[in-house]
């Protein structure tokens, strides 16, 4: 079963009413006709930086606030951040969730996806955790680290994942860390 | 797009040829207009356009004669293809503020003193094509607003939103511009139709009608510069949308002049 | 301030359902406006502007006005389209208060609808975001890994991670999403027009359905449903003659912000925390402020704010300054909120049990007013003075508000 598919749900039930049918006749959106531009300018600087293995940010003059992934125009000043900026490679769970699939054994299996805060940056970018990682430890303010590729070759996932890595703070903090 | 899902996209025998030459061959049937008069307005506007610094590089043709016109290739018939405009990529902004903002803002401001819109039915069978009862429904609206009695003698500039030249024409009928039939005795006096070009100064289809209300307010404030009509101090600008203009808007302008 | 009072006469409906298979879209409107024309007992031809709004990509009719033009009295009249996404009935709604207030129009008719069953939603919701997941590819983020990722947020949203963090803040548990869930849909099966009527769902009924994405159970997210509403405005002097209780609108605003987790072209969302939503705070102080209400938990009487999902409605009944921060599931337990409580919530059954993305931000505006005028189907027992519809979209950053009471707003005047 894939992802996506639909899982069959016991939906609790309501009251329907029945519609007679009218005709219906079959129509087509070509959305591949369609050819959209893209201003590559920041994307490609922040992709070769990855492959050298540099965390790159992008800070707008006028309210400091640093972007990474970087952006084009920043919303709040109207102005294109043109700072570049060197991240450090640790970073937080700023938001998760899981979608589901089915396992060999019929259980539902959690696919975690994290929405991670790059230390120092003030956006968050949406990506994967390590393999194997519990859902349930998963919390916000969880501080991760970035795998990187074995080979790098400038694409988006030269940050393979992040890692979880340990929380000094989780000893004073027992109580709070749940989800 | 914008056609009825369950019987027009299916057939797909309307799209904006079609319908441009239809509504042309009612206007020309019903008036007695003959091609080579719309062929005229086509190249008053072609040649407006060409000295329009913020038309289409491609749509300025200063050397352009009737004949060219009617020798163009034929999109649907009657319609050629030098009588419809070029499809373009555009973008067009204003800034509009109440009356006294503006004074503090600028010593020329473009007052806007009348709108009228009006929809007309979609289905081009219920509709006389040879007219447009819904410009002549919106442009009453906005003289009423903006108290004009005699648009043919107090409008200075129409910049008209027509999907073809023939369409330009019916609707400055139907703005009252001129008698209905008429529409080519505006290329020998009444309000100056199309200074800009018009359409055939490029079309954006979303952003045209800004477009001409930012050319009519250029005509107003006396920056035209090659295009200026002089002492234009009344303009009305337009804008509309489906076919054969089946939905449109009309605006009065008043400015300075100069 | 505006020279003349707007007022809303009357609110109609169609009935809505997950597939309504027997009317095409312009049927659909027609049903719509012919419920709010006979409600407000008025002659169509008095109308002077009709405004249309539907999110057009899940239909993929591009201006459905012109081609439905009959069946919304449009022949011969101004029309005007309003399309913002999922907060366009609320769009709607205050281009139709903004027209009668401008003094040109008097009678304004505002139309929502979306026909869901007629299009590709997905596709419909692929389209708001294709020129930049196209880029994707190029970059090395292939499809396969996109739906992977977009897994947890492609069927709801950004609304899972939005739970997530309200959960976090305010020690909110399942249970507390599952009793929204049953407040909304036993309110639904008491109103005529709404899509999941449920008069005896329990909160295990909602807790025994699996994971749609964490934390959102499939028993709590939305339908998706095809209907239309249309809601009638007028100017204080008709209003006063045509209607028994005219309803005054005393405060609109909309307010944009950042998106949250989804932002395009591949950067990074410039919203943190997806619950935070200073742009909601932000439109309410508008709102209310030109409503001249200063203590909203007070003066307002009814309320029905926009929440497919019930984490949402916790967390805007917080946001809009009805109930302090982190109180709102203590709220619910108590009581507050149901239909004999103090401040009523979504007594139509909200957004959670009826869904038609063009319609519902302008049916919690429309269901609100009916309660003033004491014509809602789900009447709550207290008299209604005051009452607010709201609405949101995009990716949770676009936000509108419309405050409606039974006395014309004379302070600005």
């Amino acid at each position: 079963m894939e992802v996506g598919d639909k899982i069959k749900m016991p939906l609790p039930e309501y009251i329907k009413k029945e519609y007679k049918k009218t005709r219906t006749l079959r129509g087509m959106w070509y959305l591949t006709n369609y050819k959209y531009k893209f201003n590559m300018s920041r994307i490609k600087t922040y992709l070769k930086g990855l492959k050298q293995g540099h965390v790159l940010g992008i800070k707008c003059r006028s309210c400091n606030r640093v972007f990474f992934p970087p952006k084009t125009i920043c919303g709040k000043c109207l102005v294109k951040p043109d700072q570049w900026v060197m991240l450090p490679e640790t970073a937080t769970v700023a938001t998760a969730s899981a979608g589901y699939a089915e396992d060999d054994k019929n259980r539902e299996r959690p696919i975690p996806v994290i929405g991670v805060r790059q230390d120092g940056s003030d956006t968050v970018l949406m990506h994967n955790i390590s393999e194997g990682v519990d859902f349930d430890t998963v919390y916000i303010g969880m501080p991760l680290k970035i795998v990187w590729a074995e080979e790098r070759n400038g694409g988006w996932f030269d940050i393979d994942h992040y890692e979880p890595i340990e929380d000094p703070a989780n000893e004073l903090n027992k109580e709070e860390n749940k989800k | 797009m914008e056609l009825d899902p369950t019987f027009d996209r299916t057939i797909s025998l309307l799209n904006s040829y079609t319908a441009g030459g239809m509504q042309m061959r009612a206007y020309m049937k019903k008036f007695n207009v003959s091609i080579e008069d719309i062929a005229k307005i086509a190249v008053n506007s072609i040649k407006n356009a060409a000295k329009n610094p913020s038309a289409l590089p491609e749509a300025q043709q200063s050397n352009i004669s009737v004949e060219d016109v009617l020798e163009s290739e034929i999109l649907s018939s009657p319609l050629r293809k030098l009588m419809y405009p070029m499809l373009c990529d555009g973008t067009a902004a204003i800034i509009l503020a109440p009356e006294k903002q503006s004074l503090k803002i600028t010593d020329n401001p473009v007052w806007i003193t009348g709108v009228g819109s009006c929809q007309d039915t979609y289905y081009l069978g219920e509709r006389d094509l040879s007219i447009s009862t819904s410009m002549e429904i919106a442009a009453k609206k906005a003289y009423k607003i903006a108290g004009i009695n005699d648009p043919k003698k107090e409008v200075d500039v129409a910049e008209i939103f027509g999907h073809t030249v023939c369409e330009d024409l019916i609707l400055a009928e139907a703005a009252g511009l001129c008698e209905q039939g008429n529409g080519t005795s505006l290329l020998d006096g009444g309000p100056a139709l199309n200074p800009s070009g018009g359409t055939m100064s490029g079309l954006t289809p979303c952003a045209c009608g800004l477009t001409r209300i930012i050319e009519a307010v250029k005509q107003l404030q006396g920056e035209a510069q090659d295009i200026q009509i002089s002492g234009a101090k009344k303009a009305i600008a337009t804008g509309q949308v489906g076919f054969c203009a089946q939905n449109n808007i009309l605006y009065v302008l008043e400015g300075g002049g100069n | 301030m505006s020279k003349v009072q707007p007022a809303i006469i009357s609110c109609g409906f169609s009935e809505h359902a997950s597939k309504r298979s027997d009317v095409n879209m312009a049927e659909l409107v027609y049903e719509a406006v012919e419920n709010s024309i006979q409600l407000a007992n008025i002659d169509w031809k008095d109308i002077d502007l009709i405004i249309n709004g539907n999110m057009p990509a899940f239909e993929g009719a591009n201006m459905p006005e012109l081609w439905m033009g009959d069946h919304i009295a449009a022949k011969n009249k101004p029309v005007l389209r309003v399309t913002t996404g999922g907060t366009t009935g609320g769009s709607v709604t205050i281009a139709g208060y903004y027209a009668v207030a401008s003094g040109l129009y008097d009678t304004v008719l505002a139309i929502g609808f979306e026909q869901q069953s007629c299009g590709d939603t997905a596709l419909g919701l692929a389209s708001v975001a294709i020129g930049e997941i196209v880029i994707y590819p190029d970059v090395g983020y292939d499809y396969g890994k996109m739906a992977s990722n977009m897994s947890a947020g492609a069927a709801i949203g950004v609304a899972a991670y939005q739970a997530m963090n309200y959960m976090r803040r305010s020690k909110a548990t399942e249970e507390d999403l599952a009793r929204v869930v049953v407040q909304n849909r036993r309110n639904a099966a008491k109103t005529w027009w709404t899509h999941l009527k449920m008069p005896t769902i329990t909160i295990e009924d909602v807790l025994d359905t699996p994971y749609l994405s964490y934390p959102l159970r499939f028993g709590m997210v939305c339908p998706a449903s095809d209907g239309a509403c249309a809601i009638l405005f007028t100017t204080e002097e008709k209003a006063r003659q045509i209607a028994d209780i005219p309803v005054y609108v005393n405060g609109v605003a909309s307010v944009a912000n950042e998106p949250a987790i989804l932002a395009p072209n591949m950067e990074g969302a410039g919203q943190v925390d997806p619950c935070e939503q200073l742009g909601a705070m932000k439109s309410a102080e508008l709102a209310y402020g030109q409503a001249g209400i200063s203590f909203p938990e007070k003066e307002i009487d009814y309320v029905e704010v926009y929440s497919p999902f019930p984490n949402q409605e916790l967390m805007w009944v917080e946001r809009l300054g009805l109930f302090e921060e982190n109180m709102a599931p203590e709220a619910y337990k108590n009581g507050l909120t149901a239909w004999d409580g103090e401040l009523p919530v979504n007594c139509s059954g909200g957004v959670n049990s009826t869904n038609a993305i063009g319609a519902s931000a302008m049916e919690r505006p429309a269901e609100a007013a009916l309660q003033i005028m004491g014509k809602a189907s789900n009447q709550v027992p207290k008299t209604v003075h005051t009452a607010m519809g709201h609405g949101w979209g995009g990716s949770i950053n676009l936000i509108t508000h419309v405050v409606m009471s039974d006395e014309p707003q004379r302070k600005w005047r």
